[in-house]
């Protein structure tokens, strides 16, 4: 059987970086979706439906992120949740 | 599997210097988290006398002279064993609990990043009392925690004062 796999590295230019806030809102939109959502920053992957393991990578503004999908959706997932870091989680410059 | 008594290396450090080689690595941290960072220099140097490649087992402490030494000695571990590794005594169950390599234990700052957010959830499991989450990142057992806020409260008293 073939598992879609979809990813993008993608930059964190919010001020705040990955915090608890912007953490439960990727958690949100990643929920939405069947595949199964991961982030990888170096050698550590959490799952990115869980904001417990985002908040474990502790990102700051300006740090860089893979984030990759596995499932019928994974194109779609990384298309809107790397439209979501880039416009900063909806947060103002 | 006991560590074997050749790699354990006698050494002499100076705590005072590496604290300044990662006291970039506490702060950041300890904003990232929203905790103060003498509490977890506090905590580097009580369970590890902030020395980044010392491996306890069974309440015995191991300092090996470097990443590789530390990380030989760990191959020869039990797997699935309890031991608390690097900077921050980070439990070996954290690591396996978030599929994190162990070769990041003996990484200083990710060390530091691994035991912020431990007590950060500790904080949150403590309803934001900040003197039981540093009992619970040490043990959740009580037997062990009274002493070890103790010596928690001195380091930090030590500190105070200190930007």
């Amino acid at each position: 059987m073939n598992i879609n796999v979809s990813e993008r590295e993608v930059v964190l230019s919010n001020e705040l970086g990955f915090h608890a806030r912007a953490a439960a809102l990727f958690v949100k939109y990643a929920s939405m979706y069947d595949s199964e959502i991961r982030i990888q920053k170096d050698d550590v992957e959490v799952n990115g439906k869980s904001i417990m393991g985002i908040l474990m990578l502790a990102m700051p503004k300006g740090e860089s992120f893979i984030i990759r999908a596995l499932g019928a959706d994974a194109e779609e997932a990384v298309e809107e949740l790397s439209a979501l870091v880039t416009s900063r989680f909806g947060e103002a410059i | 599997m006991r560590i074997p008594l050749a790699l354990v290396i006698c050494f002499i450090y100076s705590a005072p210097a590496f604290a300044k080689e990662w006291d970039s690595c506490y702060k950041s941290y300890a904003e990232f988290y929203g905790v103060d960072y003498r509490i977890l220099l506090s905590i580097a140097l009580v369970e590890s006398g902030n020395y980044p490649y010392t491996i306890n087992l069974g309440g015995k402490a191991y300092k090996y002279n470097d990443k590789e030494a530390a990380l030989a000695a760990l191959k020869n571990l039990d797997a699935e064993g309890s031991y608390d590794l690097g900077l921050m005594q980070v439990n070996s169950a954290w690591f396996r609990a978030n599929d994190v390599p162990f070769e990041l234990a003996f990484d200083p700052c990710f060390n530091i990043k691994f035991g912020a957010y431990i007590l950060a959830l500790e904080i949150y499991a403590a309803r934001g009392d900040l003197t039981e989450a540093v009992k619970r990142y040490h043990s959740p057992y009580k037997r062990w925690q009274d002493k070890y806020i103790a010596k928690i409260l001195n380091q930090y008293n030590k500190l105070q004062g200190k930007k």
